[in-house]
């Protein structure tokens, strides 16, 4: 594996994660510029103990992880002088937080890697869809009839699950919170 | 911890193919959900904010500026040590005429505990703490004619041309100073974390010694042997003159002459100083700059003063965590590059000085053991 291979798969990674770790570390530290700067930290990390042959689930545990600390680092800092986080305090220490906002953040990241290899239109239902709006909204907003949004956003559905079965083999869920 | 993540990167999956089946029933997930309420409210926040998501994929702007921030700088550096390969090579050659001609006394072995905050005297290899105890243990192992007061190391002149010259190195530590007086009358004060090696007595027709650090010469004249300061892999040449050094680890140097003349010097470059100018070396491999200095700010350390002209704040804040040995942390860069003057006693604690940089209302400190936390009011 050369450097620039390394780097190049360093790359990849980066495009797929990098907005799910920035919007993990600004529910923490509520301020995007903040959370940017984090989890460019934590990518920076990550690069200095990159091997391309470490799996997804690895990578994106050390991120997550990483990105967690680096947060609360930060959060240690701000402490002292600002007050804000305060009420917050004991809830964002806790693993619970930590492992549903894991949960929350992988979540919008498979839909939004899914979603985006979607035909152009399909893309635009399937988003809306996702984002409550009704079928006569969607309808409305795309300037197209009721009946081709419904087709169009059961295509679109179907494809997504295909798209995440197939990038994904789903093991057999674990119990949570035995 | 780690089973728990690998877990929750699975759920996520689980319910990122959820979303997309609104109306279907899913088995296992769905009675997952029914026997874990804690579980089922996650999924339903998850499913009630998806409005609030950014669904953009990430640019490619996003990854340029990373590589920009934190990969490139290193790169840039790698081409730079190419480019610079041939004068590298002069240069380590260099060096290693210097370390063999040097090499007798370089890292002392044995390190005296008791030594703690004090300087320290090293000759061969054994480490002597300047107070009057150490000295006397010196003075009764060697031949050689010296003083000891306070804060002054003094080598007589009219030591006998019998005695053998032998290579002494000074380390003065943190938050201390020292004087020296060499066997040739030439009087150096050394400033904080600064070590001086020079050989006892001078023989030769050269007068060398090396430094790191900062220190203030006030060279004996000696037409006849020129006084020769090395640091880094530059030199200054002199005869008779007053200058001062500054050339601290990873800083750029700053030679500044008060009175006399003199020339500095390194691989590529060689320049003569007129008084109240200074010659800055960032790099072996770049040219010397020379510019009008200001000779009260480069001399304050003398008075135990610090003074700091329109100078960053990171600076500055760097200058200080080096006296009072303290880490400093910005809240962001711009803060760091705040331009402020200011003079006062060196003395002090840390806390009086960073309170006369708070009354003037642009920034503010919050110290927690040793980090001193800066923060913009602006």
């Amino acid at each position: 594996m050369t450097e620039s291979e390394k780097r190049k798969r360093f790359e990849s990674v980066y495009l797929d994660y990098f907005q799910a770790i920035h919007d993990f570390c600004n529910s923490f530290l509520k301020d995007g510029e903040l959370a940017r700067d984090v989890a460019q930290d934590a990518f920076f990390a990550l690069w200095n103990n990159f091997d391309p042959a470490y799996s997804e689930k690895e990578i994106l545990s050390f991120l997550y992880t990483t990105g967690r600390n680096k947060c609360f680092d930060q959060l240690r800092l701000q402490k002292v002088v600002e007050s804000k986080i305060k009420d917050l305090k004991d809830t964002i220490y806790s693993d619970t937080f930590f492992l549903d906002e894991v949960t929350r953040r992988e979540t919008y990241r498979i839909v939004r890697e899914s979603i985006n290899k979607l035909p152009e239109r399909s893309r635009q239902i399937a988003l809306l869809a996702l984002q409550g709006y009704s079928t006569q909204e969607i309808a409305d907003e795309l300037e197209v009839s009721i009946n081709t949004v419904k087709t169009l956003k059961k295509n679109a559905y179907s494809k997504l699950r295909e798209i995440i079965n197939n990038q994904y083999v789903i093991l057999i869920l674990l119990k949570y919170f035995i | 911890m780690k089973q728990k993540i690998y877990e929750r990167l699975d759920l996520g999956k689980q319910f990122a193919k959820r979303l997309t089946e609104r109306d279907a029933v899913h088995d296992e997930l769905d009675q997952q959900l029914e026997e874990d309420p804690d579980l089922k409210e996650l999924y339903h926040d998850i499913a009630a904010n998806l409005h609030t998501v950014d669904w953009k994929p990430t640019g490619r702007q996003e990854w340029l500026d990373f590589q920009k921030k934190y990969l490139f700088r290193r790169q840039r550096r790698r081409n730079l040590i190419l480019r610079y390969a041939a004068v590298a090579c002069v240069l380590v050659s260099a060096v290693v005429v210097w370390s063999l001609y040097f090499s007798r006394q370089e890292e002392p072995a044995v390190v005296m505990s008791a030594a703690g905050n004090l300087p320290t005297l090293s000759v061969n290899d054994q480490v002597f703490a300047l107070d009057s105890g150490g000295i006397k243990r010196l003075l009764q192992q060697k031949h050689v004619v010296m003083q000891q007061t306070d804060k002054e190391l003094v080598y007589l002149t009219d030591c006998g041309s019998s005695v053998v010259s032998e290579w002494h190195t000074i380390r003065v530590p943190r938050q201390a100073e020292f004087t020296l007086v060499l066997t040739d009358g030439s009087r150096v004060r050394l400033n904080t974390g600064t070590t001086l090696h020079y050989p006892v007595p001078f023989t030769g027709d050269t007068r060398e010694v090396r430094v790191e650090g900062e220190a203030f010469f006030e060279v004996a004249p000696d037409k006849d042997k020129p006084f020769i300061v090395h640091f880094e892999d530059n030199s200054v040449t002199v005869l008779g003159t007053e200058f001062n050094i500054s050339c601290y680890k990873e800083q750029p140097s700053h030679t500044t002459l008060v009175k006399g003349s003199v020339r500095l010097s390194n691989s590529l470059d060689a320049v003569v100083l007129l008084p109240g100018q200074e010659g800055i070396i960032s790099s072996s491999r770049e040219n010397i700059t020379v510019r009008e200095a200001d000779i009260n700010v480069v001399t304050a350390w003398l008075n135990n003063r610090f003074y700091f002209k329109e100078l960053p704040l990171s600076e500055i804040m760097k200058a200080l965590g080096e006296w009072y040995d303290v880490g400093v942390l910005f809240d962001n860069k711009s803060t760091g590059d705040m331009l402020f003057s200011i003079e006062t006693k060196r003395y002090e604690d840390i806390d009086s000085v960073l309170t006369i940089l708070e009354s003037t209302k642009k920034v503010k400190f919050t110290r927690k053991d040793n980090m001193i936390q800066v923060k913009s009011n602006l």
